[in-house]
């Protein structure tokens, strides 16, 4: 059947009520409840949860792996149940802790292989394949076998595999589970170059390292028992546990024409309360620092309480804003730590 | 909210990268087979073991078989006709061990789920498995008839070399084509498919007349012949290669070579159903197709 064109305001995913339901020996078991979720062209958007939230049946809908039980998705404007074919064409997916392909294929045979499966003339996938793996800073391991290689490295070669087909639309399900800092950092790096090569390359991450998240996100979802609890910008989010704005200030010392009380009526200001009087590095060592918390119900309000204290004479040292952590947000909003929800799945 | 630089045409270029003519789709699914093949005829040579079970236990077998026949005084033609089901034998076992079990293997290694996600066709995949099993398969094969005929000394009468590689053609095509049936209705039914293929392997290389005629075992010959690949190929090649065994043949080759040819037709079409009904299946219930976590 013929579909049309999609509209130019199509999100990059637009999913409408779609829930999951699973059968299971003792009954059923519903993973997804309905979610709503707009990502648009071009977003680096997140699904942050435990295991069990419900992130990775959401990925396996929209990857066409899975039908959803009820609602609706769309990736680019294609339906993921009724335009499949065209859904596949213009994606990709990445599973954290995979080992696929063939260990007695060299890394290079391997790319070439699934360069066929993504449809590509032969010649233009060869092109890709090298300049994947000179991308990936993998020419070491290309005619070495599969099953030689290290983890880090197998996960560098999904990556690569997955950016053969420079798909428009790109699912990563944990991609970074498992994987050393350094290599985390590697693929990290390749996924926002990836992204910056062609504006309107969407990517969906799913994990529950909240520093990776809140690193690379545009967006965040916040999912527990199949169900989205909030999302937004990491900022947006971060706002939801602490309304006011804290910042650090540190100065020589406090000059005697500034009292805190004279700070705290300044405009904007909630309060301000003396955090700590160390040396330089925080460790004692160097010349004293006074430290200031200073809570303000805007950004905007710190310029008046720099320039009283710089009036007052005042020698600015540091400065730095103090922000809650994506895990209190999660906190917050799961009613318990990412890593004690893992630890009930286990369970 | 919307990333800055987004091009405006963005939807109407990935749409048409959607598009996909139908050379397009003829060259992308020949590829796929090719890619798919290309593990299965390289990669395996790779392994010097496997060289070696795939070699010398078919070759062991059929020394076993050869010394039997001449401890019993046969005539030497079967010891031709031994050689033969030998090597039919060696596609027969890569059907069972490289083509039924295979889907399953893809799944827990995590190669399902990206086939699946890829624009490639599930019958793509299992052709480049056929194909690249049977070529494989075909090397190892033409080593067992080339040692085993200057082993033992067997000859051959060939009258009708492309009637014999028609039948050798068709067979493998036939035995292929139950390949990928098997491996949907192994994917289906778990291990206990797997521990039933292992029961009934030494009852199929009966009852595909490998090492005796499928005419001594009357009713269930015939019913062989009518759903195993293996018997109609073993007893026509037989004919075909060893004339003075032409009398031991159930059926003429003719008919033999239609079997085979309805036999290709039926399970190409059966795979065609059943790799769309895993899929089908794989994708509403979630377990089929994607390794367990």
């Amino acid at each position: 059947m013929a579909i049309s064109t999609p509209a130019a305001s199509a999100a990059a995913v637009e999913v409408s009520g779609v829930g999951r339901v699973f059968q299971a020996k003792g009954g059923s078991v519903t993973a997804l409840h309905n979610i709503d979720l707009r990502i648009e062209p071009g977003e680096l958007f997140g699904l942050l949860g435990p295991n069990g939230a419900g992130k990775s049946t959401l990925i396996k809908i929209l990857s066409t792996l899975l039908l959803p039980s009820s609602g609706s998705a769309s990736i680019f404007g294609l339906d993921v149940v009724r335009d499949t074919a065209r859904v596949r064409r213009i994606m990709n997916l990445v599973a954290g802790g995979d080992f696929s392909g063939y260990g007695l294929l060299t890394a290079r045979e391997q790319l070439a292989m699934f360069a066929q499966f993504y449809g590509m003339p032969y010649a233009e996938g060869m092109r890709r394949v090298d300049a994947q793996i000179e991308a990936f800073g993998i020419t070491d391991i290309r005619d070495r076998k599969i099953s030689a290689l290290s983890t880090g490295q197998r996960q560098k070669l999904n990556f690569a595999r997955s950016f053969l087909n420079e798909p428009w639309m790109l699912f990563l399900d944990e991609p970074t589970i498992g994987l050393d800092v350094s290599a985390a950092r590697d693929v990290r790096e390749r996924v926002r170059a990836f992204q910056a090569e062609q504006p309107g390359r969407t990517v969906l991450l799913t994990t529950h390292y909240m520093a990776e998240a809140d690193e690379m996100c545009d967006r965040i979802a916040i999912v527990d028992h199949g169900r989205i609890l909030a999302q937004g910008t990491p900022t947006e989010l971060k706002r939801m546990v602490q309304k006011e704005t804290l910042f650090i200030v540190g100065v020589d010392e406090l000059p005697a024409a500034v009292s805190l009380g004279t700070l705290r009526e300044l405009p904007g200001v909630i309060s301000v309360v003396v955090r700590d009087a160390d040396g330089a590095d925080g460790n004692g060592v160097g010349s004293p620092v006074t430290r200031l918390a200073i809570a303000l119900r805007e950004d905007a309000a710190l310029g008046g309480v720099i320039s009283a204290l710089a009036a007052a004479g005042a020698h600015l040292r540091e400065i730095s804003k103090s922000e809650p952590t994506l895990e209190e947000v999660f906190v917050q909003l799961v009613g318990r730590g990412i890593s004690e929800s893992d630890s009930e799945q286990a369970l | 909210m919307s990333a800055a630089g987004v091009p405006k045409d963005l939807h109407a270029r990935i749409y048409a990268e959607t598009e996909w003519s139908l050379s397009h789709k003829l060259r992308h699914a020949a590829q796929s087979v090719v890619g798919r093949a290309y593990p299965r005829i390289f990669g395996m040579s790779r392994e010097p073991s496997w060289l070696f079970f795939d070699l010398v236990f078919p070759t062991l077998g059929m020394c076993s078989f050869v010394f039997l026949l001449r401890s019993r005084g046969a005539d030497e033609a079967w010891i031709s006709a031994t050689i033969l089901a030998s090597a039919l034998l060696t596609f027969w076992t890569s059907v069972i061990w490289m083509m039924a079990g295979q889907f399953r293997w893809e799944r827990d290694s995590g190669n399902m789920t990206l086939y699946i996600t890829a624009p490639v066709g599930l019958g793509s995949i299992a052709l480049g498995m056929a194909v690249g099993g049977a070529v494989g398969m075909a090397f190892r094969a033409g080593i067992i008839i080339l040692g085993g005929s200057l082993l033992f000394g067997a000859q051959y009468e060939i009258r009708e070399p492309l009637l014999l590689a028609l039948t050798m053609l068709l067979g493998i095509a036939a035995m292929y084509a139950l390949g990928v049936c098997l491996a949907a209705v192994f994917l289906v039914s778990g291990r206990e498919a797997d521990h039933l293929g292992d029961l009934l392997n030494e009852p199929m290389q009966l009852l595909g007349g490998l090492f005796a005629p499928v005419r001594s075992l009357g009713i269930f010959g015939l019913l062989a012949i009518g759903i195993l690949p293996l018997a109609p190929a073993a007893d026509a090649m037989r004919q075909l290669a060893v004339p003075q065994l032409a009398a031991s043949g159930l059926l003429p080759v003719p008919v033999e070579l239609g079997i085979l040819a309805v036999m290709f037709v039926v399970f190409s079409l059966l795979s065609h159903f059943s790799l769309a009904f895993i899929e089908r299946r794989g994708r509403a219930d979630g377990k089929l197709l994607t390794r367990a976590d």
